[in-house]
């Protein structure tokens, strides 16, 4: 109680029974990571929000066939992707998304701290780069585990392939940085 | 969770540029209340999820397919059903993997493309990381010679995997009784032409991996091998279209 919101599951029950305010607090948890599902699909921040909340609505009317043993998270990204997908299509353009560092506050209480700052910015920009580089299929999977925290099945949902795939195209997406990132390193050295 | 490159992504999650939410909420909420699950929708969708499931019962055997009607049932229901414009990828309820352009397919397999000219561009074309090195699936809609397939819009898959067989593999395994195999000549090489019934067959590789293959359409499959390259033609029509097919591949250039 105390305002506190019920657990998932209780929130899943009511959402399938309509109760509007249930599944807003569900999607209200998973709002964020849809959005940047949906962002790295169409690379634009409007359109990502209009069709997140275009993909919320459709998964409110689905939510009659959400089983409840299932997870509730890969179900929603989904169908996020789903919409985000569609509308790319829609719209014709397919042009390729590079995502950015954001402008860190190097100092500043916000900022992490030292411990947990392992790389400068230059090496953040370059693994960045690197990352922005892959081919779709794996970067997919890198951004998706990695850059989103999914665990491996919710990144098989999301993205609608197999398991097995997430785990070996991350093996070989891990394999392919490090041997870019190695060329870089080499290339730096020689300079 | 220990390579450094994984310690350098995860720790490069918390600088990237990401969207901010500034839509605000009340939005979601005029629109979900402005349309509350109605329960004749959901009738409808019912109905419709219960004939899908009934014709999903009797006309598709391949687990993959019913796989496929189960996602789609369970997650996507709602595109087939209720969206206008809802433009589905042609043959995106295969499973024959991710929907690419013919240029993404031929710059991600390591093996020249080919595509049948009889056909043109293929309606859609799919890339998945196995077997081998990659197998890219084209696929086409139906025609009045190549008819779709009871369950699906295409008439036609055609995939390409640099797989090498076996010399001596044991080829067919999980056929039934109904589904014949017979070899057929394929330009010069010794193919198969799988007939029939719907079926689940299993090869070995050069490597010594077993390979199993499902049929997408409940068709007939031709297969060859070339150059190193496995083509396999799945089709509803008969041997004589899908040899026709196989002789006019031009090579993607």
């Amino acid at each position: 109680m105390e305002g506190r919101p019920l657990n998932e599951q209780d929130l899943i029950q009511r959402a399938k029974g309509g109760d509007v305010a249930a599944f807003e607090a569900l999607v209200q948890i998973h709002r964020q990571v849809a959005l940047r599902v949906a962002f790295l699909v169409v690379g634009d921040q409007t359109e990502a929000e209009d069709l997140t909340q275009e993909a919320f609505v459709k998964a409110y009317h689905a939510m009659s066939r959400f089983r409840v043993d299932g997870s509730f998270r890969p179900w929603l990204l989904r169908i996020v992707r789903n919409e985000a997908l569609n509308q790319r299509r829609r719209r014709g353009r397919q042009e390729r998304l590079s995502l950015r560092l954001a402008n860190d506050p190097v100092s500043g209480g916000a900022a992490p701290s030292p411990e947990t700052t392992v790389m400068t910015a230059v090496e953040r920009r370059t693994v960045l780069e690197a990352v922005n580089g892959l081919p779709d299929r794996y970067r997919d999977v890198v951004i998706h585990r990695y850059l989103l925290g999914l665990s491996e099945a919710e990144t098989a949902a999301t993205l609608r392939i197999p398991a097995g795939t997430v785990k070996s195209r991350t093996v070989r997406a891990l394999h392919r940085l490090e041997g870019a990132l190695w060329d870089l390193k080499e290339g730096s050295d020689d300079e | 969770m220990s390579r450094p490159i994984e310690q350098a992504l995860l720790e490069l999650a918390h600088h990237i540029d990401w969207p901010e939410q500034s839509a605000p909420p009340q939005d979601l909420h005029r629109r979900l209340a402005a349309h509350p699950a109605s329960r004749n929708r959901y009738r409808w969708i019912s109905v419709t999820a219960l004939f899908l499931v009934v014709v999903a019962s009797l006309l598709l055997f391949s687990p993959r397919a019913r796989q496929a009607v189960a996602d789609l049932l369970g997650v996507a229901g709602i595109e087939i059903t209720f969206d206008p414009d809802p433009a589905p990828v042609v043959g995106g309820e295969l499973e024959l993997g991710e929907p690419v352009t013919l240029e993404e397919a031929a710059d991600a397999v390591d093996f020249d493309l080919s595509v049948p000219e009889n056909l043109g561009p293929p309606d859609a074309v799919f890339l998945s990381d196995r077997p081998g090195s990659g197998r890219v699936s084209m696929v086409w809609k139906g025609s009045q010679n190549l008819p779709s397939a009871a369950d699906s819009e295409v008439g036609v898959v055609y995939s390409q995997f640099a797989l090498d067989l076996a010399e001596d593999s044991d080829f067919v395994k999980s056929v039934t009784p109904e589904t014949s195999v017979r070899a057929v000549e394929v330009g010069g090489a010794i193919g198969l032409w799988i007939a029939g019934a719907p079926h689940v067959i299993s090869y070995e590789d050069a490597a010594g991996n077993r390979v199993e293959e499902e049929t997408r359409l409940a068709g007939n499959v031709l297969m060859w091998e070339s150059e190193g390259v496995t083509h396999r033609i799945e089709t509803t029509a008969g041997l004589q279209a899908a040899l026709s097919l196989a002789r006019s591949l031009q090579a993607v250039p």
